[in-house]
Protein backbone atom coordinates (compact mmCIF):
# COMPACT_ATOMS: atom_id res chain seq x y z
CA UNK A 1 0.00 0.00 0.00
CA UNK A 2 1.34 3.39 -0.76
CA UNK A 3 1.85 5.84 2.37
CA UNK A 4 -1.27 6.98 3.54
CA UNK A 5 -1.93 10.17 5.29
CA UNK A 6 -1.69 10.83 8.55
CA UNK A 7 -4.85 10.95 10.76
CA UNK A 8 -6.33 13.23 13.80
CA UNK A 9 -7.25 12.69 16.67
CA UNK A 10 -10.89 12.26 15.89
CA UNK A 11 -10.37 10.47 12.82
CA UNK A 12 -8.06 8.42 14.71
CA UNK A 13 -11.02 7.19 17.11
CA UNK A 14 -13.56 6.78 14.45
CA UNK A 15 -11.02 4.35 12.63
CA UNK A 16 -10.75 2.02 15.73
CA UNK A 17 -14.45 2.17 16.23
CA UNK A 18 -15.07 1.08 12.90
CA UNK A 19 -12.25 -1.48 12.95
CA UNK A 20 -13.45 -2.76 16.03
CA UNK A 21 -16.44 -3.71 14.30
CA UNK A 22 -18.69 -0.83 15.56
CA UNK A 23 -21.76 0.29 13.14
CA UNK A 24 -20.94 2.52 10.70
CA UNK A 25 -23.88 4.89 10.52
CA UNK A 26 -22.97 8.61 11.48
CA UNK A 27 -25.66 8.62 14.40
CA UNK A 28 -24.20 5.23 15.71
CA UNK A 29 -20.57 6.59 15.60
CA UNK A 30 -21.93 9.94 16.90
CA UNK A 31 -23.21 7.69 20.18
CA UNK A 32 -20.66 5.66 20.77
CA UNK A 33 -17.66 8.53 20.25
CA UNK A 34 -19.35 11.86 19.84
CA UNK A 35 -21.69 12.48 22.70
CA UNK A 36 -18.88 12.24 25.22
CA UNK A 37 -16.44 14.34 23.88
CA UNK A 38 -19.12 16.67 23.32
CA UNK A 39 -19.02 16.21 19.60
CA UNK A 40 -21.97 17.16 17.34
CA UNK A 41 -23.25 14.37 14.68
CA UNK A 42 -22.61 17.06 11.59
CA UNK A 43 -18.68 16.95 12.78
CA UNK A 44 -19.17 13.36 13.24
CA UNK A 45 -20.22 13.20 9.45
CA UNK A 46 -17.58 15.66 8.96
CA UNK A 47 -15.02 13.21 9.69
CA UNK A 48 -16.42 10.84 8.14
CA UNK A 49 -16.56 12.14 5.14
CA UNK A 50 -13.00 13.14 5.30
CA UNK A 51 -11.82 9.52 5.82
CA UNK A 52 -13.82 8.36 2.72
CA UNK A 53 -12.08 11.06 0.35
CA UNK A 54 -9.31 10.17 1.80
CA UNK A 55 -9.51 6.72 0.44
CA UNK A 56 -9.66 5.28 4.32
CA UNK A 57 -13.65 4.45 4.55
CA UNK A 58 -15.70 3.14 1.47
CA UNK A 59 -20.16 3.66 2.05
CA UNK A 60 -23.16 2.54 1.02
CA UNK A 61 -26.58 4.80 0.75
CA UNK A 62 -28.81 3.06 2.74
CA UNK A 63 -32.07 5.02 3.38
CA UNK A 64 -31.29 8.27 3.18
CA UNK A 65 -28.17 7.99 5.42
CA UNK A 66 -24.36 6.18 4.04
CA UNK A 67 -23.09 3.63 6.11
CA UNK A 68 -19.10 3.66 5.90
CA UNK A 69 -16.67 0.81 6.95
CA UNK A 70 -13.36 0.52 5.99
CA UNK A 71 -11.53 0.01 2.99
CA UNK A 72 -8.30 -1.06 4.59
CA UNK A 73 -7.70 -2.89 7.43
CA UNK A 74 -5.74 -1.60 10.55
CA UNK A 75 -2.64 -3.82 9.87
CA UNK A 76 -2.78 -2.26 6.16
CA UNK A 77 -2.81 1.13 7.34
CA UNK A 78 -0.21 1.10 10.14
CA UNK A 79 2.06 -0.12 7.59
CA UNK A 80 1.25 2.44 5.18
CA UNK A 81 2.00 4.65 7.60
CA UNK A 82 4.81 3.42 8.48
CA UNK A 83 6.06 3.20 5.09
CA UNK A 84 5.03 7.21 4.54
CA UNK A 85 6.90 8.17 8.42
CA UNK A 86 10.14 5.79 7.14
CA UNK A 87 10.24 7.75 3.56
CA UNK A 88 9.77 11.36 4.79
CA UNK A 89 12.26 10.30 7.58
CA UNK A 90 15.10 9.32 4.96
CA UNK A 91 14.08 12.08 3.19
CA UNK A 92 15.42 14.70 5.80
CA UNK A 93 12.07 16.04 6.81
CA UNK A 94 12.84 15.37 10.47
CA UNK A 95 16.57 16.41 10.31
CA UNK A 96 16.11 19.08 12.95
CA UNK A 97 14.96 16.35 15.88
CA UNK A 98 16.96 12.94 14.62
CA UNK A 99 20.62 12.06 15.13
CA UNK A 100 21.18 8.94 13.02
CA UNK A 101 23.68 6.66 13.71
CA UNK A 102 25.10 7.14 9.97
CA UNK A 103 23.40 9.65 7.68
CA UNK A 104 19.80 8.86 6.81
CA UNK A 105 20.52 11.05 3.10
CA UNK A 106 23.91 10.66 2.11
CA UNK A 107 25.76 7.39 1.53
CA UNK A 108 29.27 6.74 1.21
CA UNK A 109 30.43 5.85 -2.63
CA UNK A 110 31.33 2.20 -2.77
CA UNK A 111 34.92 2.85 -3.12
CA UNK A 112 35.11 4.51 -0.19
CA UNK A 113 33.07 2.30 1.75
CA UNK A 114 35.25 -0.51 0.39
CA UNK A 115 38.25 1.25 1.20
CA UNK A 116 37.26 1.88 4.66
CA UNK A 117 36.32 -1.61 5.18
CA UNK A 118 39.84 -3.00 4.22
CA UNK A 119 41.17 -0.18 6.14
CA UNK A 120 39.18 -1.72 9.49
CA UNK A 121 40.25 -5.10 9.13
CA UNK A 122 44.17 -4.40 8.20
CA UNK A 123 44.13 -2.61 11.52
CA UNK A 124 42.12 -5.86 13.03
CA UNK A 125 44.73 -8.45 11.74
CA UNK A 126 47.31 -6.24 12.97
CA UNK A 127 46.03 -5.92 16.38
CA UNK A 128 45.52 -9.84 16.16
CA UNK A 129 49.24 -10.46 15.41
CA UNK A 130 50.76 -8.16 18.46
CA UNK A 131 48.44 -10.19 20.82
CA UNK B 1 3.93 58.61 11.00
CA UNK B 2 6.04 59.93 13.97
CA UNK B 3 5.73 56.24 15.88
CA UNK B 4 6.19 54.69 12.05
CA UNK B 5 9.07 56.47 11.76
CA UNK B 6 10.54 55.19 14.93
CA UNK B 7 9.55 51.54 14.19
CA UNK B 8 11.80 52.40 10.56
CA UNK B 9 14.67 53.38 12.82
CA UNK B 10 14.67 50.31 15.03
CA UNK B 11 14.14 47.72 12.13
CA UNK B 12 16.57 49.65 10.39
CA UNK B 13 19.11 49.47 13.61
CA UNK B 14 18.46 46.16 13.70
CA UNK B 15 19.02 45.43 10.09
CA UNK B 16 22.57 46.95 10.49
CA UNK B 17 23.90 45.62 13.80
CA UNK B 18 22.32 41.91 11.76
CA UNK B 19 24.63 42.79 8.95
CA UNK B 20 27.50 43.70 10.85
CA UNK B 21 27.06 40.61 12.66
CA UNK B 22 26.63 38.32 9.51
CA UNK B 23 30.22 39.71 8.50
CA UNK B 24 32.14 39.56 11.34
CA UNK B 25 30.49 36.13 12.70
CA UNK B 26 31.33 34.91 9.45
CA UNK B 27 34.52 35.29 9.51
CA UNK B 28 34.85 34.33 12.98
CA UNK B 29 33.02 30.91 12.33
CA UNK B 30 34.91 30.27 9.25
CA UNK B 31 38.51 31.22 11.51
CA UNK B 32 37.04 28.61 14.11
CA UNK B 33 36.12 26.28 11.33
CA UNK B 34 39.81 26.00 9.88
CA UNK B 35 41.45 26.73 14.06
CA UNK B 36 39.69 23.57 14.96
CA UNK B 37 40.48 20.98 12.10
CA UNK B 38 42.91 19.07 14.22
CA UNK B 39 40.80 19.37 18.03
CA UNK B 40 39.37 16.20 19.44
CA UNK B 41 35.61 15.90 19.00
CA UNK B 42 34.17 17.19 22.41
CA UNK B 43 36.03 20.08 22.26
CA UNK B 44 35.20 20.82 18.89
CA UNK B 45 31.84 20.21 19.42
CA UNK B 46 31.50 23.18 22.12
CA UNK B 47 33.72 25.42 20.05
CA UNK B 48 31.61 24.86 16.91
CA UNK B 49 28.46 25.66 18.93
CA UNK B 50 29.70 29.09 20.29
CA UNK B 51 30.39 30.40 17.05
CA UNK B 52 27.36 29.24 15.68
CA UNK B 53 24.95 31.11 18.45
CA UNK B 54 27.63 34.00 19.18
CA UNK B 55 27.09 36.41 16.34
CA UNK B 56 23.25 36.13 17.08
CA UNK B 57 23.55 36.64 21.03
CA UNK B 58 26.24 39.23 20.44
CA UNK B 59 23.91 41.33 17.50
CA UNK B 60 20.89 40.94 20.20
CA UNK B 61 22.80 42.64 22.90
CA UNK B 62 24.87 45.22 20.83
CA UNK B 63 20.85 46.13 19.99
CA UNK B 64 19.79 45.84 23.00
CA UNK B 65 22.77 48.47 24.29
CA UNK B 66 21.93 50.78 21.29
CA UNK B 67 17.87 51.02 22.03
CA UNK B 68 19.29 51.31 25.95
CA UNK B 69 20.26 55.17 25.90
CA UNK B 70 16.34 55.45 24.48
CA UNK B 71 14.71 53.48 27.27
CA UNK B 72 16.62 55.36 29.98
CA UNK B 73 15.08 58.53 28.53
CA UNK B 74 12.00 57.07 28.53
CA UNK B 75 11.60 56.16 32.18
CA UNK B 76 14.07 58.92 33.75
CA UNK B 77 13.31 61.80 31.93
CA UNK B 78 16.26 63.47 33.36
CA UNK B 79 18.85 60.61 31.51
CA UNK B 80 17.25 62.42 27.84
CA UNK B 81 20.24 63.33 25.97
CA UNK B 82 18.41 64.35 22.92
CA UNK B 83 18.44 68.00 23.78
CA UNK B 84 22.20 68.08 22.62
CA UNK B 85 21.47 66.59 19.53
CA UNK B 86 22.18 69.24 16.25
CA UNK B 87 19.22 68.98 14.41
CA UNK B 88 18.72 66.55 11.70
CA UNK B 89 20.40 64.24 13.52
CA UNK B 90 19.17 60.77 13.47
CA UNK B 91 17.03 60.14 16.74
CA UNK B 92 16.67 56.64 18.13
CA UNK B 93 14.79 57.93 20.92
CA UNK B 94 11.40 56.58 22.43
CA UNK B 95 10.77 60.46 23.46
CA UNK B 96 11.37 62.96 20.82
CA UNK B 97 10.33 60.72 18.14
CA UNK B 98 11.10 61.63 14.18
CA UNK B 99 9.12 64.51 12.54
CA UNK B 100 8.93 62.42 9.27
CA UNK B 101 8.79 58.98 7.90
CA UNK B 102 11.78 58.94 6.49
CA UNK B 103 12.48 58.45 2.32
CA UNK B 104 10.36 55.51 0.58
CA UNK B 105 13.96 53.47 0.04
CA UNK B 106 14.37 53.14 3.86
CA UNK B 107 10.76 52.40 4.39
CA UNK B 108 11.08 49.43 1.29
CA UNK B 109 14.26 48.16 2.81
CA UNK B 110 13.08 48.41 6.29
CA UNK B 111 9.76 46.23 5.23
CA UNK B 112 11.92 43.80 2.96
CA UNK B 113 13.70 42.85 5.46
CA UNK B 114 10.72 42.53 7.92
CA UNK B 115 9.15 40.52 5.32
CA UNK B 116 12.24 38.21 4.70
CA UNK B 117 12.83 37.85 8.59
CA UNK B 118 8.89 36.30 8.68
CA UNK B 119 9.05 34.36 5.54
CA UNK B 120 12.48 32.84 6.90
CA UNK B 121 10.91 32.30 10.63
CA UNK B 122 7.55 30.90 9.13
CA UNK B 123 9.77 28.53 7.48
CA UNK B 124 11.95 27.31 9.93
CA UNK B 125 8.73 26.40 12.33
CA UNK B 126 7.20 24.71 9.71
CA UNK B 127 9.74 22.17 9.29
CA UNK B 128 10.55 22.04 12.65
CA UNK B 129 6.44 21.31 13.02
CA UNK B 130 7.01 18.72 10.12
CA UNK B 131 9.67 17.13 11.96
CA UNK B 132 7.99 17.00 15.48
CA UNK B 133 4.88 15.67 13.68
CA UNK B 134 7.21 12.71 12.15
CA UNK B 135 9.05 11.64 15.63
CA UNK B 136 5.23 12.03 17.28
CA UNK B 137 3.79 9.05 14.97
CA UNK B 138 7.57 7.20 15.31
CA UNK B 139 6.97 6.95 18.87
CA UNK B 140 3.08 6.03 18.32
CA UNK B 141 4.27 3.29 16.12
CA UNK B 142 7.18 1.77 18.27
CA UNK B 143 7.37 -0.41 21.03
CA UNK B 144 9.66 -0.64 24.14
CA UNK B 145 12.31 -3.37 23.35
CA UNK B 146 13.01 -5.50 26.37
CA UNK B 147 16.22 -4.18 27.10
CA UNK B 148 14.75 -1.46 28.78
CA UNK B 149 16.94 1.40 26.78
CA UNK B 150 15.38 1.34 23.08
CA UNK B 151 12.51 1.81 21.35
CA UNK B 152 11.72 -0.84 18.20
CA UNK B 153 10.04 -0.28 14.96
CA UNK B 154 9.00 -3.07 13.14
CA UNK B 155 10.59 -1.74 9.70
CA UNK B 156 13.16 -3.49 7.07
CA UNK B 157 15.32 -0.22 7.05
CA UNK B 158 18.31 -0.34 9.25
CA UNK B 159 17.50 2.66 11.32
CA UNK B 160 18.82 3.11 14.53
CA UNK B 161 18.13 7.06 15.97
CA UNK B 162 17.91 9.67 18.93
CA UNK B 163 14.65 11.25 18.39
CA UNK B 164 13.06 14.20 20.30
CA UNK B 165 14.61 17.36 21.68
CA UNK B 166 13.72 17.72 25.35
CA UNK B 167 13.36 13.87 26.38
CA UNK B 168 15.57 12.26 23.54
CA UNK B 169 14.61 8.28 23.07
CA UNK B 170 16.63 5.75 21.12
CA UNK B 171 15.09 3.71 18.12
CA UNK B 172 16.32 1.00 16.58
CA UNK B 173 14.56 -0.87 13.50
CA UNK B 174 13.65 -4.90 13.21
CA UNK B 175 15.61 -4.11 10.22
CA UNK B 176 18.87 -3.01 12.33
CA UNK B 177 18.75 -5.49 15.08
CA UNK B 178 17.99 -8.52 12.85
CA UNK B 179 20.93 -7.63 10.42
CA UNK B 180 23.77 -6.15 12.55
CA UNK B 181 25.58 -8.61 15.07
CA UNK B 182 24.77 -7.87 18.46
CA UNK B 183 28.19 -7.19 19.51
CA UNK B 184 27.64 -4.13 16.61
CA UNK B 185 24.23 -3.78 18.32
CA UNK B 186 26.08 -2.28 21.69
CA UNK B 187 28.27 0.10 20.02
CA UNK B 188 25.19 1.53 18.21
CA UNK B 189 23.15 1.70 21.38
CA UNK B 190 26.15 3.21 23.14
CA UNK B 191 26.30 6.12 20.69
CA UNK B 192 22.71 7.26 20.56
CA UNK B 193 22.98 7.12 24.31
CA UNK B 194 25.88 9.34 24.19
CA UNK B 195 23.48 11.81 21.97
CA UNK B 196 20.84 11.59 24.12
CA UNK B 197 23.02 12.70 26.59
CA UNK B 198 24.27 15.35 24.85
CA UNK B 199 21.27 16.69 24.11
CA UNK B 200 22.62 17.00 20.66
CA UNK B 201 19.63 16.93 18.68
CA UNK B 202 18.50 20.84 20.78
CA UNK B 203 22.32 22.06 20.52
CA UNK B 204 21.47 21.32 16.62
CA UNK B 205 18.38 23.01 16.39
CA UNK B 206 19.12 26.03 18.37
CA UNK B 207 22.59 26.08 16.79
CA UNK B 208 20.47 26.40 13.32
CA UNK B 209 18.65 28.88 14.46
CA UNK B 210 20.83 31.43 16.16
CA UNK B 211 23.11 31.32 12.51
CA UNK B 212 21.01 32.16 10.24
CA UNK B 213 22.95 35.28 10.44
CA UNK B 214 26.34 33.86 8.81
CA UNK B 215 26.45 33.54 5.56
CA UNK B 216 25.29 30.58 4.06
CA UNK B 217 28.39 28.92 2.34
CA UNK B 218 29.75 29.78 6.32
CA UNK B 219 26.62 28.36 8.00
CA UNK B 220 26.48 25.36 5.64
CA UNK B 221 29.66 24.47 6.53
CA UNK B 222 29.74 25.12 10.40
CA UNK B 223 26.62 22.81 10.58
CA UNK B 224 28.37 20.23 9.06
CA UNK B 225 31.33 19.89 10.76
CA UNK B 226 29.16 20.58 13.79
CA UNK B 227 27.38 17.49 13.02
CA UNK B 228 30.39 15.58 11.99
CA UNK B 229 32.13 16.53 15.68
CA UNK B 230 28.59 14.93 17.79
CA UNK B 231 28.45 12.14 15.98
CA UNK B 232 32.74 11.64 16.81
CA UNK B 233 32.18 12.75 20.15
CA UNK B 234 29.31 9.91 20.72
CA UNK B 235 31.70 7.59 18.76
CA UNK B 236 34.54 8.12 21.23
CA UNK B 237 31.60 7.79 24.25
CA UNK B 238 30.78 4.29 22.78
CA UNK B 239 34.47 3.32 22.23
CA UNK B 240 34.93 3.73 26.01
CA UNK B 241 31.62 1.77 26.94
CA UNK B 242 32.59 -1.25 24.96
CA UNK B 243 36.47 -0.92 25.10
CA UNK B 244 37.45 -1.29 21.70
CA UNK B 245 37.47 1.90 18.44
CA UNK B 246 38.17 -0.79 15.81
CA UNK B 247 34.50 -2.66 16.73
CA UNK B 248 33.08 1.26 16.76
CA UNK B 249 34.59 1.60 13.25
CA UNK B 250 33.44 -1.75 12.32
CA UNK B 251 29.97 -1.31 13.53
CA UNK B 252 29.91 2.38 11.46
CA UNK B 253 31.14 0.24 8.53
CA UNK B 254 28.35 -2.38 8.78
CA UNK B 255 25.52 0.07 9.37
CA UNK B 256 26.73 2.42 6.39
CA UNK B 257 26.52 -1.04 4.10
CA UNK B 258 23.33 -1.71 4.90
CA UNK B 259 21.70 1.40 4.25
CA UNK B 260 23.97 1.02 1.06
CA UNK B 261 21.80 -2.07 0.04
CA UNK B 262 18.75 -1.08 1.51
CA UNK B 263 15.57 -3.31 2.26
CA UNK B 264 13.25 -1.03 -0.30
CA UNK B 265 13.67 0.85 -3.52
CA UNK B 266 14.23 3.65 -1.71
CA UNK B 267 15.80 7.20 -3.89
CA UNK B 268 19.54 7.35 -2.81
CA UNK B 269 18.97 10.97 -2.66
CA UNK B 270 23.03 11.95 -2.43
CA UNK B 271 25.78 10.04 -2.99
CA UNK B 272 29.08 11.24 -1.71
CA UNK B 273 32.47 10.48 -3.43
CA UNK B 274 34.22 13.01 -1.13
CA UNK B 275 35.26 12.76 2.30
CA UNK B 276 32.34 12.04 3.64
CA UNK B 277 31.46 11.77 7.40
CA UNK B 278 31.82 7.99 7.21
CA UNK B 279 35.13 7.90 5.99
CA UNK B 280 35.97 10.78 8.80
CA UNK B 281 34.62 9.14 11.47
CA UNK B 282 36.22 6.00 10.45
CA UNK B 283 39.25 7.12 10.00
CA UNK B 284 39.73 9.08 13.20
CA UNK B 285 38.68 6.06 15.30
CA UNK B 286 41.80 4.05 13.81
CA UNK B 287 44.05 6.71 14.48
CA UNK B 288 45.74 7.83 17.96
CA UNK B 289 42.06 9.97 19.70
CA UNK B 290 43.01 13.59 20.05
CA UNK B 291 43.25 14.64 23.53
CA UNK B 292 40.97 18.03 25.21
CA UNK B 293 41.80 21.08 25.19
CA UNK B 294 40.64 24.33 26.80
CA UNK B 295 37.97 26.71 26.56
CA UNK B 296 38.72 29.32 29.08
CA UNK B 297 39.60 31.91 25.91
CA UNK B 298 36.78 31.28 23.73
CA UNK B 299 34.48 31.66 26.66
CA UNK B 300 36.37 34.82 28.00
CA UNK B 301 36.20 36.23 24.45
CA UNK B 302 32.41 35.47 24.14
CA UNK B 303 31.59 37.14 27.79
CA UNK B 304 33.39 40.34 27.23
CA UNK B 305 31.37 40.26 22.98
CA UNK B 306 28.19 39.94 25.33
CA UNK B 307 29.09 42.61 27.97
CA UNK B 308 31.49 45.46 26.29
CA UNK B 309 28.86 46.37 23.87
CA UNK B 310 26.22 46.99 27.14
CA UNK B 311 29.06 48.74 29.17
CA UNK B 312 29.45 50.69 26.14
CA UNK B 313 25.77 51.38 24.98
CA UNK B 314 26.28 55.58 25.05
CA UNK B 315 29.24 55.22 22.80
CA UNK B 316 26.75 51.81 20.36
CA UNK B 317 23.93 54.45 20.69
CA UNK B 318 25.59 57.32 19.10
CA UNK B 319 27.65 55.23 16.78
CA UNK B 320 23.84 53.81 15.73
CA UNK B 321 22.36 57.07 15.00
CA UNK B 322 25.12 58.61 12.85
CA UNK B 323 24.88 55.40 10.79
CA UNK B 324 21.17 55.78 10.30
CA UNK B 325 21.46 59.46 9.51
CA UNK B 326 23.43 58.31 6.68
CA UNK B 327 20.72 56.40 5.26
CA UNK B 328 18.27 57.21 3.03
Amino acid sequence: MESVPLLGELETAVMEFLWNGGEGEAKAVHRSLGQARGITLNTIQSTLKRLYEKELLERDKVSHAHVYRPKVSRDEFQRGVLGGVVQELMGGQADAMVAAFVDLTERAGPEHLAHLEALVAARRRALRGKS
Amino acid sequence: MSALGELRLVVLTAASLGFVASLLGSVVAWAVLCWTKAWGAATRRRVLVLAGVAPLLVAVVTFVAALLPAFQAYLDPGADHCLHHDDGHAHLCFVHWPLGAGGLTGWLVALGLIAWGAARLASGLAALWRASRLVRVLREQASPAPDGRTWSLPVDQPLGLTLGLWRPWILLSRGMRERIPASLLAVIVAHEEAHARARDTLVQLLVRGCSWVLWPSVREQLLDELALAAEQAADNHAALVVGDRLLVAEAIVAAEKLMARGSSPLPLLAVSFGPHHTTRRVEALLAEPLSGRSLHSALLVMVAALVVPLVAHDHIHHLTESVLGLLP
